[in-house]
């Protein structure tokens, strides 16, 4: 645990200089948004699954960036550390900025004079499975292709989402029949779903991070 | 003497070079030298040693196999990398904070004698470090963990002779504990010649000599004379270092049969420097090996 705990402080320290940065946008643009759109002082959901992604997204990113430019890496891969403690660190952290994320939303929300829309515990629960089944693969893919492959493969998948978006809505009526299901669903079931979709989702993607990195050369 | 590192017929190859059949081994409480000339595979051969690159045939025989997984394996290795690989943004503390919690043997307190004497403060950021600082730190936490085999990588490359004295005093007091020994990597000669015990050379990818460091200087002589003399030599067993107009300077292993056939040559006592120079220089008479 110690390690793990090592290498997590060690990725926020290695963005520490755009924390602030990233602490002000997460306050202010929700509250910024709420007054230019008044649609989402009723129903904050969008605007939290939004900015939850985003910042988790620019968290990762950007310690990613740090890990291309630094060459620490590499003494870790001398270290007897393994690399499964490596891919569940990533995993961690971006779940403490998402958290972090959470955490801020709602207190905004809990605000009157904020004007943020507040969001349910079915929306939190929601955005962190996406979140985490998105960085259940990202992850990996870092640990392949690296930083700067998978900036392009990024920007091919940001050019690309909004075609596949109305494909998938096209195609796949079901999914707005799946989102309804889960509205039905009692909170703990979808918390302890969840929670398990998760548990499984990091455990895959530990795994695969760790085969990958065992046949990487530096 | 008890073999702390075995190679053997290891091969990798690149699109641009290749290194091919590599075999040496490493014996207990010794400092090998690996000597080589920029690009002649050194860094390649460490990397593969430390599973950072994949060999693409042979085997690498850690410790006669005592440990059975790697973990265990790198517990009991110390590295030191030209130009330290670490987390520029952290500070020392930070960093040794993630290295030491890896290692089953860490010794807080060896750690903190090691940056006492080498005047390093933990507070400092890693990027403020000067190289030779930057060596110094990566060598208190090689050897902060209880490792048996250190291995280095031109860890004097580009330092002070006062800080390379410091570090090669260091290495020698080291390998004087009961079953510790040195992999050092470098192309500055002295260094070796004032602590290794043994000295491996590495040239084009392939390994051209390993032997005891004084039989390997004692093997060779310069030889010193005029043209006419060198008419006489035959040109096999000779390697010229040097020829004027005046008379040549050539390195030999024969040393005997040429004095015993022009007894006026001067022969001299062999550098580590002119064997390495005349191993690996570019060969004038092909024939000399």
């Amino acid at each position: 645990m110690k390690t793990i705990y090592n290498l997590v402080k060690k990725d926020y320290i290695l963005i520490k200089k755009s924390l602030l940065i990233m602490l002000l946008f997460v306050t202010f643009a929700p509250i910024f948004i709420s007054m230019r759109a008044p649609e989402f002082q009723n129903n904050g959901t969008l605007l939290y699954g939004m900015l939850a992604l985003m910042i988790t997204f620019m968290t990762y990113h950007m310690i990613s960036m740090e890990e291309m430019k630094q060459k620490g890496f590499v003494y870790l891969q001398i270290t007897p550390m393994s690399n499964k403690k490596i891919a569940i660190s990533k995993y961690i952290v971006v779940t403490l900025a998402y958290l972090a994320t959470t955490i801020i939303y709602c207190i905004l929300a809990l605000l009157p004079f904020t004007k943020v829309g507040g969001v349910g515990i079915k929306g939190i629960m929601l955005s962190f499975a996406i979140i985490e089944l998105f960085f259940g693969i990202y992850i990996p893919l870092t640990f392949k292709l690296g930083y700067v492959k998978l900036q392009m493969v990024s920007s091919g998948i940001i050019f690309l989402s909004p075609f596949i978006i109305s494909l998938i809505s096209k195609y796949f009526a079901s999914v707005i029949n799946i989102t309804s299901s889960i509205q039905s669903l009692s909170d703990l079931t979808i918390i302890v779903g969840i929670v398990v979709l998760t548990m499984i989702v990091i455990s895959i993607g530990s795994k695969a991070s760790s085969n990958i990195l065992k046949k990487q050369e530096y | 003497m008890n073999t702390v590192l075995d190679i053997r017929n290891v091969s990798k190859h690149f699109s641009d070079f290749t290194l091919a059949n590599i075999s040496l081994e490493l014996k207990e409480n010794c400092i090998t030298g690996f000597l080589g000339k920029n690009g002649a595979g050194k860094t390649t051969l460490i990397k593969i040693i430390l599973g950072l690159l994949h060999k693409d045939s042979g085997e690498i025989i850690f410790f006669s196999n005592r440990y059975k997984n790697i973990e265990t394996i790198k517990n009991k290795i110390g590295v030191v990398l030209d130009d330290g690989y670490f987390y520029d943004n952290l500070n020392l503390k930070q960093m040794k904070n993630i290295i030491a919690s890896t290692y089953k043997e860490w010794d807080e307190t060896t750690y903190k004698n090691y940056l006492k004497k080498f005047r390093l403060n933990e507070s400092q950021l890693i990027s403020s470090l000067s190289k030779g600082m930057k060596m110094k730190y990566a060598l208190a936490l090689a050897l902060s963990h209880g490792a048996d085999l250190l291995i280095m990588d031109e860890p004097t490359s580009g330092l002070d002779p006062e800080i390379r004295k410091e570090l090669i005093d260091i290495l020698s007091e080291y390998v004087q504990e009961e079953g510790k020994s040195v992999f050092f990597s470098t192309h500055i000669t002295s260094d070796l010649e004032r602590c290794a015990d043994e000295i491996v050379i590495i040239n084009n990818g392939k390994i051209i000599e390993q032997s005891n460091k004084d039989d390997m200087i004692e093997s060779y002589r310069m030889v010193k004379g005029t043209l006419d003399d060198l008419e006489r030599i035959s040109s096999k067993s000779i390697k010229i270092l040097d020829q004027t107009k005046y008379g040549f300077t050539g390195i030999t292993s024969d040393y005997e049969e040429i004095k015993q056939c022009i007894p006026k040559i001067i022969l001299e006592k062999a550098s580590l420097e002119d064997i390495f120079l005349a191993k690996t220089g570019e060969i004038e008479n092909e024939d000399y090996i």
